[in-house]
């Protein structure tokens, strides 16, 4: 639901970030490693972003590729460490509701991809 | 060409949300985020929490947060103490209080004279979970009405609280809903979730609540 703010911080920090490089174009692809629990739906993500990089000249060719990260947990009662589909915090081993979560929770930006002269 | 440069996407709330804290930490303020789905009664319980917390000698401000019109601040405005007003329509419409917005809402309270401020969220259980208002903790109302299986498809939200509380609890008679489902369902998310129930109604419950807000130290 909140996509559209999510592509606006996108498109801020990237913009920074070419930026502070003094970079100007060549912006190709930019890297996004959005964990489960945030529940953002790639098509409405890409669609709100595809919208809007157009105001900028740094962004207006790129293209935001989303990749899923899985929600791990690792027990600290077992150690047993997995990946669960559903949020449900407690250990599928022993039942313990002393869980970590390893990962699954991020919402960052990777890397960018630039054009290169080959290109 | 590559470049790797590994940023959160909610930096820049996150951060603020920090200076909030920090801000409210040296003015001796706490402040609580409240959150649920509209219509669960989280005006009503403010309307009567309030008073009990006044009675016990805080100084109280409220930031009420909707998509449009004032109708909740109105509401608050009787009981005679600080209330500011945020309306996301002018930011269009946007579905949860961001940091952005709390920051100019201390302002307008006057945090220097109070002891506690408490949210009240745009009426939504998914975008206001992500996004930390700079509060000490966070609370989820969920109204018996509501279902049972609630927290399970939410999770987001009651991972981000730290106080669930089960309302209306006044319709369980009228309804076939099992609060200690509920609970357990809540707990599956976050197992260390403090559970309470209440009806504004019937003014169950509403002391714990109470006693919960003010024994709160820190945030976890």
């Amino acid at each position: 639901m909140h996509e559209l703010a999510i592509a606006q911080n996108i498109l801020r920090i990237v913009e920074d970030e070419m930026g502070s490089r003094r970079l100007q174009d060549g912006l190709r692809k930019i890297h996004l490693k959005a964990g489960k629990m945030h529940a953002i739906i790639p098509e409405s993500l890409a669609f709100n972003f595809n919208v809007i990089k157009r105001q900028s000249p740094l962004t207006e060719l790129a293209e935001l590729i989303i990749e899923e990260i899985p929600l791990v947990i690792r027990c600290r009662s077992c150690a047993h460490q997995t990946g669960i589909d559903e949020a449900l915090f407690l250990c599928p081993a022993c039942g313990s509701p002393a869980i970590d979560i390893i990962s699954g929770q991020e919402l960052y930006i990777d890397s960018l991809d630039l054009k290169t002269d080959n290109d | 060409m590559e470049i790797k440069i590994v940023r959160d996407v909610l930096e820049a709330n996150d951060q603020l949300a920090e200076s909030i804290r920090k801000r409210l930490n040296r003015a001796g303020v706490r402040m609580f985020n409240i959150m649920s789905s509209p219509g669960s009664g989280k005006t009503t319980l403010l309307e009567k929490l309030i008073p009990i917390l006044r009675g016990r000698g805080l100084r109280i401000g409220v930031i009420e947060g909707d998509i449009t019109t004032t109708r909740d601040a109105e509401r608050i405005q009787p009981l005679d103490i600080p209330v500011a007003q945020i309306n996301t329509e002018p930011f269009g419409g946007d579905c949860h209080l961001g940091a952005e917005v709390i920051w100019p809402a201390l302002d307008q309270l006057g945090i220097e004279q109070l002891d506690l401020v408490l949210i009240e969220n745009v009426g939504n259980l998914v975008c206001p979970a992500e996004f930390d208002t700079g509060a000490h903790a966070n609370l989820v109302i969920l109204s018996v009405t509501e279902g049972e299986d609630k927290p399970l498809k939410y999770p987001l939200m009651f991972r981000v609280c730290q106080l669930a509380v089960i309302h209306k609890t006044d319709l369980l008679p009228y309804l076939d809903v099992d609060p200690e489902r509920i609970e357990t369902h809540i707990r599956q998310i976050r197992p260390e979730m403090t559970v309470l129930r209440a009806s504004s109604k019937s003014g169950s419950g509403l002391t714990a609540i109470a006693d919960w807000l003010i024994a709160f130290k820190g945030n976890d």
